[in-house]
């Protein structure tokens, strides 16, 4: 079920990322740099956090040349400011998150999210005992993003 | 036809994003209003003459559900081209967007999805 889940998550952040920011998925063997080690942890984070049908909280870390592509690619802009990075990553966590909970919530039932929050300097993604959690890596042609997801389906914690 | 856009979401980015995917379908537009949430949706909705509403569901203050439904409660926009704009996938939610008159586009969209369902809306408005 887990692997499910991984592939679920990666499909979803990779057709946002194609559509929204023109980007192309890439193979690890594809990437120039090693791209586990080029993942910031204390760089720019995106938490979208999510309640009713599922709960739990959805974070995208981005390597500094991916955040600013998605940037740039989304507004159009050559150079964006750091408050138009902040503002374009937190829609892309808003788009990949609100795509993803439907897969955590059984009969079609609502899932609210909560606006995207940006963090800087490294979040304290512990998480709860209570959730699971997955992790992928999305290679993209314009950097690297790692996905971690916490979540309880509805009824667990009852 | 030259039109009157006003756009509704919370995320700034969103509505540049919006404005620039509508400036990519080619379609005559004269004036661009924005707004963050429903609240100051409707408020702009007074102020301005609009021929096309976007609105995003999850916003502060008001959401874009709240905001569809006063919007149809006024004589001035009961026929008003309305395109609810969300990740929204509950069919119940979007059935109740269909019953209030409004399109949907899921996001993400690309420019292609839009520009067909802002047709498709305006001409449907314009043979009524």
């Amino acid at each position: 079920m887990s692997e499910n889940y991984k592939n679920k998550i990666h499909d979803i952040a990779v057709n946002t990322f194609e559509v929204t920011c023109y980007m192309f998925p890439l193979e690890e063997w594809e990437m120039e740099d090693d791209p586990i080690t080029e993942v910031p942890k204390d760089g720019i984070q995106s938490v979208v956090g999510f309640n009713g049908a599922a709960e739990g909280e959805m974070v995208i870390t981005p390597t500094q040349e991916l955040l600013t592509a998605i940037a740039a690619n989304m507004l159009g802009e050559d150079s964006p400011s750091d408050e138009q990075k902040s503002g374009a990553l937190g829609e892309i966590a808003n788009i990949i998150c609100g795509n993803l909970v439907p897969i955590f919530a059984s009969n079609d039932k609502i899932c609210y999210l909560d606006p995207p929050k940006i963090i800087e300097g490294g979040f304290d993604d512990a998480g709860s005992p209570k959730l699971h959690e997955e992790t992928v890596l999305v290679y993209l042609d314009e950097g690297t993003a790692e996905i971690t997801v916490h979540y309880s389906k509805e009824g667990e914690d009852d | 036809m030259s039109l009157n856009v006003l756009i509704v979401d919370d995320s700034a980015v969103m509505r540049k994003m919006i404005t620039k995917t509508i400036n990519l379908c080619g379609l005559d537009v004269s004036d661009y209003y924005e707004a963050g949430d429903g609240k100051e949706g409707l408020e702009k909705l007074d102020a301005h003459l609009v021929d096309l509403l976007f609105i995003d569901i999850n916003m502060p203050v008001m959401d874009g559900m709240e905001m569809l439904s006063e919007v149809r409660k006024r004589e001035c926009s009961q026929d008003l081209p309305v395109l609810i704009v969300s990740t929204e996938s509950n069919e119940g939610r979007i059935e109740e967007i269909g019953r209030q008159g409004a399109a949907f586009i899921h996001k993400p969209f690309t420019p292609e999805v839009l520009r067909e369902k802002i047709m498709g809306i305006i001409q449907n408005r314009t043979i009524s």
